[in-house]
């Protein structure tokens, strides 16, 4: 049975205390996901704009509890692109921050742990399909319409699977430092209430005193970071502090420097701790591979082996399978947390499993001679920013479109963003407008004049031939 | 103080820190510009700030920020 339908199973355990100190029990929990159900009263869809908070996460439990089909938003998220994804959509209730109700201005029929659930008003008759759990985007900073499809399946998957390899148990305490809403984030989540752990929520960023400060008066046991999480860790002299009750840090989000992954191995194994490096996508629901924490040292750089349930192969570009070590091919995971397939518009919600559990990763890896396997490089064109996934195409799409005839080409890597449009005039206010919407850094965003974008006859741009900086 | 405000706005320009009274309760300093702002004022003053100043206390405003640099350095 799936941890969304079992929470009485540990009543009267804690199942998350957030930083004001008021908490929830399992029990209480499914009491509060019982009200949901009663309230909303069948199958339908609802946008929750989320946040590290009780309220956001009855919201979630509740809706996975009945049925109810969630899109998981930031409440942070920009508010031109969340109106333009409930006009796509148009979904049935938006479960929103309290203080937030006024702005959307609609009939409110529950409230609790200072979260709404606001009914819409759309009559919305575009059924949903029936093994249909979750909705995520693809790339939530740029608001696209790109969403992943989750199955119930998936999601309970994934979940026992990270328990298993992570060994998790209801001792366990992790402290949120990601977005519910994220893909990796969300995970943590999912497989710590499989065990009946107690989930500490904060929406402190972990370059505070007070998210440290409460995660040591909490006992915290574990906590996850993408890369930049440790490059700020290395930062704030993490190395030096004392933290006797955490046991586990795991890394996700992105490709950690093989460095920085000795570096925080070489500290987890001297103080005794578990350092886990992971390797997902939202397409696999979370997880696909995990680096066992006692080779942590051995192979650092490495993301791994495929999780419990999983399995690797490598394809040449003629689709073969590669068996030798050493050769970089794409990556392709099997699995039953491969999910459906995407959605574009509320039609494609009907749609059933598009990808049979096969997922073609769009990575570049290799395999070591002992199996472990090793990111190499990318097919796609995204960048992960700070851990955020930044679909080049759409960073475009929006140019253009907020800049009427202006021409652009976007490249870049995960450190840096490049944006080479055409006309000089408009370098500050294209790099404005995009950190605005994206809530991307702006240092990572560099727009740069280029007297025309190189194409082929077709029209089609010659990523190649733009500069590399 | 200018020296400090020099350098705040060296990190990210279009912050307004003269007149912002939340710049880290409110989230105008994100993560990401305050790692690097640290690592500025560690580096420009010689000193070490160490987890417990990392608090709006000391990084709401930028006079908070100059009495902390002041603190640190006695």
């Amino acid at each position: 049975m799936a941890f969304y339908n079992e929470l009485n199973k540990y009543q009267a355990h804690v199942a998350a205390i957030q930083e004001d100190g008021q908490s929830i029990t399992y029990g209480d929990l499914a009491e509060q996901a019982q009200r949901i159900g009663e309230t909303v009263g069948r199958r339908c869809l609802v946008f929750s704009f989320c946040q590290n908070t009780l309220g956001s996460l009855i919201g979630y439990v509740g809706f996975l509890n009945n049925r109810i089909v969630p899109l998981l938003l930031d409440a942070q998220i920009n508010k031109e692109l969340s109106e333009n994804l409930i006009e796509i959509y148009r979904p049935d209730y938006l479960y929103v921050p309290a203080d937030q109700r006024a702005h959307f201005g609609m009939e409110s029929v529950y409230e609790a742990y200072g979260y709404c659930l606001l009914k819409t008003g759309f009559a919305e008759k575009t059924p949903l399909y029936e093994e249909l759990g979750l909705l995520l985007t693809t790339s939530g900073s740029t608001g696209s319409p790109k969403l992943v499809r989750q199955s119930y399946q998936n999601i309970q998957a994934n979940a026992e699977s990270i328990v298993s390899y992570l060994e998790l148990n209801e001792t366990e305490k992790p402290v949120t430092t990601l977005p519910m809403n994220y893909t990796y984030g969300l995970s943590i989540i999912n497989s710590h209430l499989q065990v009946g752990a107690t989930i500490l929520m904060t929406t402190r960023p972990i370059l505070s005193k007070e998210f440290w400060d409460f995660m040591k008066a909490n006992g915290a046991t574990s906590f996850g970071g993408v890369p930049y999480t440790y490059e700020m860790l290395k930062r704030i002299r993490f190395f030096k502090m004392d933290l006797p009750s955490l046991r586990t840090f795991t890394q996700a989000g992105g490709k950690l420097s093989p460095e920085l992954h000795k570096e925080f191995a070489e500290y987890a194994m001297e103080k005794g701790k578990h350092f886990v490096v992971m390797y997902g996508q939202t397409e696999a629901t979370a997880r696909m591979a995990y680096l066992p924490y006692e080779k942590a040292l051995e192979k650092y750089g490495s993301m791994g082996i495929a999780i419990p349930g999983g399995k690797f192969t490598l394809a040449d570009v003629n689709g073969n399978a590669i068996t030798e070590p050493d050769v970089v091919g794409e990556l392709i995971y099997e699995g039953e947390n491969v999910t459906l397939g995407y959605a574009t518009q509320r039609e494609d919600l009907k749609n059933g499993d598009e990808r049979n559990g096969r997922l073609e990763t769009g990575d570049m890896a290799k395999m070591d001679t002992d199996g472990y396997f090793y990111i190499v490089g990318r097919k796609k064109r995204f960048l992960k920013l700070f851990g955020n996934r930044i679909n080049l195409d759409e960073i475009e799409r929006m140019v253009k479109k907020e800049f009427d005839g202006l021409d652009v080409a976007t490249a870049g890597t995960d450190a840096q963003m490049l944006v080479f449009i055409t006309e000089e005039a408009l370098l500050d206010n294209v790099g404005r407008m995009i950190a605005e919407r994206t809530h991307i850094n702006s240092h990572a965003i560099k727009v740069k004049y280029i007297s025309q974008i190189p194409r082929n006859e077709a029209g089609k741009t010659l990523y190649k031939l733009l500069p590399q900086e | 103080m200018e020296e400090l405000l020099e350098l705040l706005k060296e990190v990210n320009p279009n912050i307004d820190y003269e007149n912002e009274t939340a710049l880290m309760s409110g989230k105008v300093i994100d993560s990401i510009d305050m790692t690097t702002i640290l690592a500025e004022i560690e580096d420009r003053f010689d000193i070490e700030i160490d987890m417990e100043y990392i608090s709006p206390k000391y990084f709401d405003t930028v006079a908070a920020m100059w009495d902390m640099i002041q603190e640190l350095k006695d």
